[in-house]
């Protein structure tokens, strides 16, 4: 499905440089769904975009140099993330990378003497906590379909697999990481705002503040784009639309949820991430190994 | 080079690796005169560097792999040494010792472990040795050896440079760094031996100085944890012992690489026991759990001898052992049902490894004392390393080829990283006094060189693209094969990043400032060896695929047969491809540096910027903590809960090995 032609190399060149523009109209659109479900008007669409626009031209406060180090090692290793993902790498890289960036946000709150900053980066890596193993082995399930046997994306689509019915509680488990990850009631632990403020975003300003949430909008691109692995065709517009559906619709999932739930402790996100993300992931994986080795135990039973 | 030339490099070689270090620590302990010491300490550090290096070369230059050297006389250094007769006459003396210090520890563990040991190794030495055994092939060397040696021999030269002004202040300095050189002799003699018996002694050795350097300073508490990691590594001497013993019954020869050659086929007997018995020595020497707590204990000894003992070589023949067994673990497999042939000897030792992995992450979390939380980490580091091993017994695909890299290049890259990490907090030790991380909040503006020392050992030993993260993404992949492991490592790693992020965030934390602080003033002996690790981490992680291609493939050919990543070459050293995915290194590592190094230097900040925290308008003085989660996970709790199970697991590989008799194949 994915060949070297020019066409091809070019249209992959755009997905990539309007990948945070897709990400942002996401966000947009979060806020004027949500808006519209709690009878509201809500904002403009371009939302997201006006507010970066008018970050980039304030004046920043700044705290130390580390902190804003931190924050471009954030941003940097999204898009490097973002990078390997839409030329088809391989998905435990991507998936890493995405931890690392996670990862310098998490030391970004640290870095400053601010109490929210400092307990939100802290609640940030209790998230990472619940988020990574379920998406790594997200991906691992993929893996180990004995038909796949690769982490490659390329290599996946190759061999022609349909995941989301093989797969769909890894789709649920990468769905509570969508959940986590973009800070979704009942997940949004590390930027619940009567609680923390904004976490370890709170010190950020000016452009600073508008390089996270241009990360942000990476990552929001990036789980979206894992979602749509779960989906293709052979006919290139049957697929690019499965996928696109796939999307919109967990999005409203997405919102619906939010709107609709409270916010979990600390202790309850860990106790729902262990328990039931895990677990979801376990059954599906045994279910990939029961196929795996259907021959064998056929032969027991006769 | 002919193929005498290279025979005689090597031999010579290996005698300076072994011999300098034991007479350079013989003599340091009778002369007692610290410029002798210091002396005698770079003069070591010299020859083990040069030698270990040198031993490289010749195998490079004389296109070989692998090299016995019958050394049991050696006359390559002028005089003909009499190398077994000195070693068998020693390691009498040694075992003979070790009953005394039964008796002065008032340790009865130590004193039946003793006497186990010079039954098993005494009738062997006595009459299996005048039978048939007459060991023609005392020294092997291959790459593995050859890694091992390096590790060793580098890193525990600058591990002893660092202690000369470490141990500054301490009494005693002549029978430590006679201890610390001995032991590096002593670990190079254990990755070289084949004779079964030269590996026991130094292994042995290896006991022996470990006690010495933890009882060092010969406070109460040292005293009473060096007679714990006594009796637990000297309980795993015997089970070599023990092993040693059932090889000379059942598989007639002393030669470990007969041993794992022959693999047990056409063998008749308790052929398996024994394979099962060196894996529960080096699991005591590795500090698997169960046998965590001697590790956690040592850390009360000088910071030098965490360092070298507990991160960069003697937990690592424990390692080593496995790996080099690894052949042979998967020969012990059973019928279970329809399922045929199922490895179950290596399919226990790699959950052993897992289960210590995500176990000890776990209980890292809890630790307050960063050399606790270090401890933790290199047990957790070693159980993977173990997995791995278990991983590669499991069958002869590509997929346990690969775990065999994996558990090489996890071994090379943690030795840097973790001496790295252990010396850095040292000086943190010496200079300000602080043990505990909650004392090392914003570290960064008063010791800006040492946190940035350990900043960057931490992102080496966590953060992609550096050499830890690689051998952790081949984990994964082999994780496939055994799919129960997955959750241990994903688990596992994301354990891992929390308390390594909060240590790091308690060092970072940080009053305002516009600029980086200036570099606090240290002694060179400080700096020096912790520059050059660092800097030896990062260069070596930029060139992992020649590091791959040209040491670590050659050690699994010799191993496995077959190199499953050696594509490696073919893609101009910038990428790592296997079977199951591939590491753009040379992307990644140019994003990365872009990303940290772009704002640190080009990016100004004026003064005018500068300001307090905003903190939503709050003004109080606040004082912040790391996170324990000591309710959900105290480590005493889980000590108790994971010991027995993991205990189980010991049982049933012990178990299975022994009722599984070899039969005439």
């Amino acid at each position: 499905m994915i060949d070297d032609s020019l066409i091809n190399w070019i249209a992959l060149i755009i997905l990539f440089l309007i990948a945070p523009i897709i990400g942002g109209i996401f966000d947009g659109l979060d806020r004027k769904i949500t808006a519209r479900m709690q009878n509201r008007v809500g904002p403009p669409i371009t939302q997201p975009f006006l507010d970066f626009f008018k970050l980039v031209g304030k004046k920043e406060l700044v705290m130390n140099k580390l902190h804003i180090v931190f924050a471009f090692a954030y941003l940097g290793f999204i898009i490097l993330s973002v990078a390997l993902f839409v030329f088809g790498g391989d998905l435990l890289i991507i998936v890493l990378t995405f931890g690392a960036g996670a990862f310098f946000l998490a030391l970004g709150g640290f870095s400053v003497k601010s109490g929210f900053s400092y307990y939100g980066a802290q609640r940030h890596l209790v998230q990472m906590l619940c988020a990574e193993p379920i998406l790594l082995l997200v991906v691992l399930s993929i893996a180990l379909h004995p038909d796949v046997n690769t982490f490659i994306i390329n290599e996946i689509y190759d061999s022609g697999i349909l995941l989301a019915p093989i797969l769909p509680l890894a789709l649920v488990g990468l769905f509570i990481v969508l959940m986590i990850d973009m800070q979704k009631s009942p997940f949004d632990i590390a930027t619940a705002h009567q609680e923390v403020i904004a976490g370890p975003y709170i010190e950020y300003s000016g452009k600073y503040l508008a390089i996270t949430k241009l990360a942000h909008w990476y990552e929001i691109f990036l789980i979206f784009g894992l979602i749509t692995l779960f989906f293709t065709h052979e006919i290139l517009w049957i697929s690019i639309a499965g996928k696109v559906l796939l999307d919109l619709v967990l999005f409203i999932i997405l919102l619906a949820i939010d709107n609709a739930t409270a916010r979990l402790t600390v202790g309850k996100l860990f106790k729902f991430s262990y328990g039931a993300g895990i677990s979801l992931i376990a059954l599906n994986m045994g279910i990939i190994i029961l196929i795996k080795y259907w021959d064998s135990i056929a032969n027991i039973l006769g | 080079m002919t193929e005498a030339f290279v025979y005689q490099n090597i031999e010579i070689a290996i005698l300076l690796t072994v011999l300098v270090p034991v007479i350079a620590g013989l003599l340091i302990y009778v002369l007692r005169n610290n410029k002798i010491t210091n002396g005698l300490v770079f003069l070591t550090a010299f020859v083990l560097i040069i030698s270990s290096l040198a031993m490289l070369f010749t195998l490079k230059a004389g296109d070989v792999t692998a090299v016995f050297i019958e050394g049991g006389e050696t006359d390559v250094l002028g005089p003909t040494i009499p190398l077994d007769a000195i070693i068998v006459i020693l390691d009498f003396a040694l075992m003979l010792y070790f009953l005394y210090l039964a008796y002065s520890t008032r340790s009865p563990w130590v004193g039946i472990f003793g006497i186990i040991q010079l039954i098993a190794i005494g009738y062997v030495e006595l009459y299996g040795k005048k039978e048939i055994l007459e060991v023609h092939q005392n020294l092997f060397i291959d790459y593995l050896a050859v890694i091992f040696s390096l590790i060793i021999s580098i890193i525990g030269s600058l591990i002893c440079i660092y202690a000369l002004k470490y141990m500054e202040t301490f009494k005693k300095q002549p029978r430590f760094f006679a201890y610390m050189i001995l032991f590096l002799g002593a670990m190079n003699g254990a990755v070289y031996a084949n004779n079964v018996l030269w590996l026991f002694f130094f292994w042995e050795i290896t006991t022996l100085c470990c006690w010495g350097l933890i009882r060092h300073e010969e406070t109460d508490i040292a005293k009473k944890n060096a007679k714990l990691a006594l009796e637990i590594t000297f309980g795993g001497g015997t089970a070599l012992a023990i092993g040693i013993f059932l090889f000379y019954q059942y598989y007639e020869t002393l030669s470990l690489s007969e041993i794992l050659r022959e693999s047990g086929a056409g063998l008749e007997g308790l052929i398996f026991f024994p394979i099962a018995l060196l894996s529960l020595a080096a699991f005591t020497k590795a500090a698997q759990v169960p046998f965590q707590s001697w590790l956690l204990g040592a850390m009360v000894a000088p910071t030098p001898v965490s360092a070298l003992l507990h991160s960069a070589t003697m937990v690592k023949l424990g390692v080593y052992l496995m790996i080099r067994i690894a052949p042979s673990l998967g020969n012990l497999s059973i019928d279970v049902g329809a399922f045929q042939d199922v490895p179950l000897l290596s399919a226990m030792v790699a959950v052993v490894g897992g289960f210590s992995f995500l176990t000890t992450a776990i209980l890292a979390v809890s630790q307050n004392e960063v050399k606790r939380i270090l401890a933790y980490s290199t047990i957790g580091n070693l159980g993977l390393i173990i997995m791995c091993v278990g991983i590669g017994g499991l069958g002869n695909t590509t997929a346990n080829f690969i775990a065999i890299t994996a558990a090489i290049l996890l071994t090379l890259y943690h030795a840097i990283s973790k001496a790295l990490l252990f010396l850095g907090v040292g000086v943190i030790d010496r200079e300000v006094h602080v043990k505990e991380i909650e004392g090392m909040e914003g570290l960064v503006g008063k010791m800006p060189f040492i946190t940035y020392v350990l900043v960057g050992g931490v992102l080496t030993i966590m953060l992609i693209p550096f050499g830890m993260f690689a051998g952790k993404w081949l984990g994964f992949q082999v994780t496939l094969s055994f799919p129960l492991l997955i959750f241990f490592l994903a688990i596992g790693s994301a354990v891992t990043v929390v308390y390594y992020t909060k240590w790091l965030g308690r060092m970072l934390c940080c009053p305002q400032m516009e600029k980086l602080p200036e570099k606090e003033r240290l002694s060179k002996l400080y700096t020096y060896p912790l520059m050059t690790m660092l800097i030896g981490a990062v260069l070596l992680s930029i060139l992992i695929v020649p590091v791959i291609a040209h040491l670590i493939n050659p050690a699994v050919e010799g191993c496995c047969g077959e190199t499953p990543i050696s594509e490696a070459e073919e893609a101009y050293y910038i990428v790592l491809i296997d079977d199951y995915g591939y590491f753009f290194v040379a992307l990644i590592f140019i994003v990365a540096a872009i990303a940290l190094l772009y704002p640190l230097y080009r990016i100004s900040i004026d003064k005018a910027q500068v300001t307090t925290a905003y903190a939503c308008g709050e003004d109080y003085d606040i004082r912040l903590g790391g996170f324990y989660f000591t309710r959900y996970f105290p480590e005493q709790k889980v000590t108790r809960f994971i010991n027995p199970i993991a205990s189980l697991f010991l049982i049933i590989l012990i178990i299975f090995s022994f009722l599984h008799e070899g039969v005439g194949l």
